[in-house]
């Protein structure tokens, strides 16, 4: 199919416009539309009668247009006035209808649990039913509007940071006040009084009212200034404009004018009143635990019994002090819990605003058992601060006891240790231990009834715990005797002149016998040293090379001794020796 | 008379000196050396009344062993009591429970490492004085000890040594 056209010029009015007619082709049937302004084509036959009847269709389509508009976006945020009135429909007082829908209201309000003290606020509404109709009761928070915006760029770097939408409430800034309108509810309106008695908000109030509401006055003049002046809406409060009717409102403005809570806030946990919602704190006991208590261990057997009786008593004051450590180290984690999320909280109270009124049940109860549990760790910190000042206290009054009875067990114990008088009570046993009467004392000794004594005790080696000089000179000043015999202080090294073929030679001394090591070719010798000169044990003695020698140590001193040997033939040696060392 | 021919005698004097010298030369696997005794100072002596036992009867090791433990522990225990353990002739007897309530440390603990060997050395009969026959042994226990205890300066100390006990005992018939 091919089309060509010619320019035409048509005319409506003082309008003229070219446009080109086109021809269809003999066969493809219907005709083609116009083209405006340089299009080429096959003119028709009337073309120019068919330009006219288009051009006088796309006016009255534009019209048609217009008016379809005007239809859809021409509503005001007036009704439109009735001819020849000048108020729209019910906004005229009309004490008649508004009696009735103020009853209807309140009847609605008593239905969804709105307590009487609010439902009287609908007996304040304005007498036109217009304003009756736009009704709802809701709560108004008044924001500190720094504060409030400060946590408005909180809440969009987070949206940002996250890619989610934090969930914001009905707000509108005016001056330095944000207002926060949420729907009533007995948790929002005591989420709101704990607002304002912790100082979060500056004021609250419950409204029916969002705006002024004002009827419509009687009058044709009157009437056209209150539409003039905005109407409903208008601002009777000067220059800055309210966003509740405060004539419908019942709230309050500061802590103080709050008075009680209302009983009819029962989605408030009973438990939770309100000073335990702002957290009291109980006073703290005293940090600094008193010292433990050792046990005591007396001297004297005669005071065993005293010092368990003080020693059960300490055990107990040790016991109270450990549990009082216990419980206030918790106390204490408790509470530095507690404070830290009561800073979350308040942070998150300052990041998200309340949010739509959809999901305000879930997110009341989600602050609810938000609160309850940060209210529970106060609660269990202050149980345990409690518990732990009683510990303190207890253990305060078994400080007296204590302390009376470490005294007589100091009188008892530096006392020569004599039994003590006679009692009702059974004697105690020679080891010091208490009976029931009729009980016999644990026989001391071993087994079989036969007594036993330590005679004496022939040293082998190592240290001599029975040889009373060796216990002096493993536990005397220096490692010498004080107190011993003749040869108490004549323990240690020596050394010859080599008369007798010793030259060097050391001096230990076990009871009375004196033995010297090493000994020329004898092995360790050993000497009678009850007294001086000391005869050796032993008669075979190897000196210089011969036999059966007999040897006596004489003490010169402390630090010397001489050494006298004979044989069986007659011959003899002398060598003295001198300390060479301890 | 006839005298013996000289070759007899030389048969004779020869057989003797061979019979001797095989008698006193040590052969492979019987050589033993003598062991050198040490003598225990101890009385000789009986008691007055004392009668030697025919057959002695060795001293249960249990009551020595109990022996030993009561006065190590009457040690540990700063000396308390030792003085009914310790015969009345122990040497330096009252310096000795002295020293060890003044100079053994006080948290000193004696300890009992273990306790050898234990022989019976002597058992006589006696009579007591309300005239109940007793037997009176004297045992030799090798017992070998530790003392440990914590000194100021230089911490835990041990000193452990092995000595003879020689102990006395009576008991009843």
């Amino acid at each position: 199919m091919t089309e060509r056209g010619r320019t035409r010029k048509a005319c409506i009015g003082r309008k003229c416009e070219k446009f080109t007619c086109f021809r269809r082709d003999t066969g493809t049937g219907g005709g083609r539309r116009g083209d405006h302004g340089g299009g080429s084509g096959q003119a028709w036959p009337g073309c120019g009668r068919a330009a006219r009847v288009m051009s006088v269709w796309r006016a009255l389509r534009g019209i048609l247009a217009l008016a379809l508009l005007a239809m859809l976006f021409g509503q005001g945020p007036e009704p439109a006035c009735a001819q020849g009135e000048a108020c729209p429909p019910g906004t005229r007082v009309d004490t008649a209808a508004a009696g009735v829908l103020k009853a209807r209201l309140k009847q609605t309000l008593a239905r969804e649990g709105v307590p009487p003290r609010l439902q009287e606020l609908v007996d304040k509404l304005p007498d036109c039913p217009a304003c009756i109709e736009r009704a709802r009761l809701q709560v108004v928070s008044v924001h500190d509007r720094a504060s409030y915006e400060a946590g408005e760029e909180r809440r969009q770097s987070i949206n940002r940071a996250f890619g989610a939408q934090v969930a914001g409430g009905s707000t509108n800034a005016v001056g330095d006040n944000v207002f926060e309108s949420v729907e009533w509810s007995p948790t929002n309106e005591a989420i709101a009084r704990r607002g304002l008695r912790s100082g979060r908000i500056k004021a609250f109030f419950v409204t029916l009212l969002s705006g002024p509401c004002i009827c419509c006055p009687e009058g044709r003049d009157r009437a056209e200034a209150w539409q003039r002046a905005g109407g409903f809406d208008r601002q009777i409060y000067g220059q800055s404009p309210q966003m509740f009717n405060a004539d419908v409102a019942s709230g309050a403005n500061s802590a103080s004018g709050l008075g009680e809570d209302p009983a009819d806030l029962y989605e408030l946990d009973p438990s939770l009143t309100a000073s335990a919602l702002d957290g009291e704190i109980v006073a703290r006991p005293a940090p600094n635990l008193p010292p433990a208590v050792r046990t005591a261990q007396p001297l004297c057997p005669h005071c065993r019994a005293l010092a368990a009786e003080r020693n059960t008593l300490a055990d107990r004051y040790n016991d109270l002090r450990d549990s009082y450590a216990a419980d206030y180290a918790e106390a204490d984690r408790l509470m530095r819990l507690y404070v830290s999320r009561a800073g979350e909280i308040a942070r998150q109270d300052q990041l998200v605003t309340r949010g739509g009124e959809a999901n305000a049940d879930a997110r009341d109860q989600a602050d609810l058992i938000r609160d309850r549990d940060h209210i529970a760790l106060l609660t269990q910190a202050n149980a345990l601060f409690d518990k732990a000042r009683a510990t303190l206290a207890e253990l305060e009054a078994l400080r007296p006891d204590l302390e009376r009875l470490d005294a007589r067990l100091l009188a008892c114990d530096t006392q020569p240790c004599t039994p003590p008088p006679a009692t009702d009570g059974p004697p105690p046993c020679p080891d010091g231990s208490i009976v029931a009467p009729g009980t016999p004392c644990a026989q001391p000794g071993p087994p079989g009834g036969a007594t036993v004594v330590l005679e004496q005790i022939v040293p082998v080696s190592g240290f001599q715990p029975f040889d009373q000089p060796s216990l002096e000179s493993q536990f005397a000043p220096g490692g010498t005797s004080t107190t011993g015999g003749v040869w108490g202080n004549s323990i240690g090294s020596y050394s010859g002149d080599g008369s007798c073929g010793i030259n060097a030679t050391s001096l230990a001394l076990f009871t009375n016998q004196c033995t010297l090591d090493p000994f020329g070719a004898n092995g360790p010798t050993r000497f009678n040293c009850a007294s001086s000169p000391a005869p050796s044990f032993s008669g075979t003695i190897i000196i210089l090379g011969g036999a059966n020698h007999s040897c006596t140590l004489r003490r010169t001193n402390d630090n010397r001794f001489v050494l006298d040997c004979t044989n069986t033939g007659g011959g003899t040696c002398s060598e003295p020796f001198d300390r060479s060392g301890p | 008379m006839t005298r013996p021919s000289p070759s007899r005698a030389i048969v004779l004097a020869a057989a003797l000196t061979a019979t001797t010298v095989a008698t006193f030369l040590p052969t492979p696997g019987t050589t033993a050396e003598f062991r050198r005794r040490l003598a225990i100072p101890a009385p000789t002596e009986l008691a007055p009344g004392a009668r030697p036992v025919a057959t002695p009867q060795p001293v249960d090791r249990k009551i020595i062993a109990a022996s030993v433990e009561q006065i190590f522990a009457a040690f540990s225990d700063g000396g308390r009591g030792i003085d009914r353990l310790l015969a009345d002739d122990f040497a330096n007897r009252q310096r000795f429970i002295d020293d060890i309530g003044v100079r053994v440390p006080r948290d000193a603990r004696l300890r009992v490492i273990a306790v050898q060997s234990v022989r019976t050395m002597e058992q006589v009969e006696a009579t007591r004085a309300d005239g109940r026959p007793v037997r009176i042994s004297r045992v030799v226990a090798t017992v070998r000890s530790q003392l440990e205890y914590n000194d100021p300066t230089t911490g835990f100390r041990r000193l452990e040594g092995v000595a003879d006990y020689i102990f006395r005992i009576e008991q009843g018939m």
